[in-house]
């Protein structure tokens, strides 16, 4: 005799069919499912902290505001980063300001802080390097490239969140995965020609 | 480099988490719903919070820059910390000078798992624990290693970056925190 069966984790759609209902702990499984990863892609997208917080509030007011304009179609996750890229693009203006002082701390940064021997707790190099060369990139492409490869989303739900067709994402992606690869190859990283 | 070492690459870092909990949502969307009728009472609303913001700000004035969120139902978490260095232990000041290093103090009520976070350009990242998890009892909880208290000297370089502690009750990533609490500090240049 095997073990019980766990319970169906509810798909997104069903969530969002139960929270339309009236059911607003769907709503807190949606956060908590969704949530993070939005915050990370809008975080990385933007490269600001404070106004990565911002869209990503933004966002679910807006999705809460629009959720009965859901068609549920297995694409919750695309529809809600589709708003969060909007709600980042409004933003844009105070980041480019932002963006100039976190490249000047970055700068700085490059002369490393000895550490205490108490507590080692340094960041891997290579994700420092790519930090570093995502945010060289168009936003464009650094979406694309975190869409794809942070979020395993395919072309289509990349394509849905960005606005493009299926050939458009996979030429997109063939070309910023390029100019990713030399970055970090200048910094050292994945040259192992 | 191949694909699947640009997707390992990708995601090495935990995502940072969620910044506001369902019903702090909740509530944004409601006050942006308000309609206009509503403006004395959202004035009204504001002037009694700002109150308790003062006087909550006044009680907590030891530790500068602490922001608590969450709900308490479900649990609190502070965050305080003590710089460590040449001059004397100090609580005042959130700059840190070279050679300097801080000891975070984070406080949970419900037991749960503690993280602590960093600020960086890539977003929020999990310095504390370095690996593994961080299980607690209510209580004031400081880093230990090998149980001695442990310092944390920031590896970004200088510059005034946040740290959010952050309690979970489940999760020991913290991926979904039930509170969190923010204070900033500047790491000073030699």
């Amino acid at each position: 005799m095997g073990l019980p069966e766990p319970g169906p984790t509810p798909t997104d759609d069903a969530l969002v069919t139960r929270w339309i209902a009236g059911d607003e702990t769907a709503f807190d499984k949606l956060v908590t499912r969704h949530g993070p990863a939005l915050h990370g892609f809008l975080k990385m997208t933007l490269g600001d902290s404070a106004a990565a917080e911002d869209a990503w509030s933004e966002t679910w007011v807006r999705v809460v505001r629009a959720r009965s304009r859901y068609v549920a179609q297995g694409q919750f996750r695309a529809w809600l980063f589709s708003i969060g890229r909007r709600c980042a693009k409004d933003q844009s203006r105070s980041i480019r300001r932002r963006l100039r002082l976190g490249a000047a701390l970055e700068e700085h940064g490059a002369r490393r802080v000895v550490t205490s021997p108490a507590l080692r707790l340094v960041r891997s190099r290579e994700a420092r390097a790519l930090d570093a060369s995502l945010q060289g990139l168009k936003e464009e492409h650094r979406s694309v490239l975190l869409l794809t490869y942070r979020y395993d989303m395919s072309s289509e739900e990349v394509g849905q969140v960005l606005g493009l067709t299926g050939q458009q994402v996979r030429s997109r992606i063939t070309y910023a995965r390029r100019l990713l690869k030399e970055s970090l190859a200048r910094r050292g990283v994945g040259d192992d020609r | 480099m191949t694909d699947d070492d640009l997707r390992a690459l990708f995601q090495e870092q935990a995502d940072p988490p969620n910044p506001l909990t369902p019903d702090q949502i909740r509530a944004r969307a409601a006050s942006a719903d308000a309609p206009p009728g509503h403006g004395l009472a959202l004035v009204a609303a504001a002037i009694l919070l700002s109150g308790a913001m003062i006087a909550v700000a006044l009680w907590t004035s030891a530790e500068p820059n602490l922001r608590a969120r969450g709900p308490t139902e479900h649990g609190e978490v502070t965050l305080s910390w003590v710089v460590e260095g040449a001059a004397a232990p100090r609580l005042a000041s959130p700059d840190i000078g070279p050679g300097e290093r801080v000891i975070f103090r984070i406080g949970a009520t419900a037991p749960g798992y503690l993280c602590l976070f960093e600020e960086s350009p890539s977003g929020f990242v999990r310095v504390i624990p370095a690996s593994g998890a961080w299980r607690v009892e209510p209580g004031e909880h400081t880093p230990r290693l090998d149980g001695a208290l442990a310092a944390f000297v920031s590896d970004l370089g200088p510059g005034t970056r946040r740290y959010r502690a952050a309690l979970d009750l489940s999760d020991p990533a913290c991926g979904a925190p039930v509170a969190t609490a923010t204070t900033r500090l500047a790491w000073l240049a030699e």
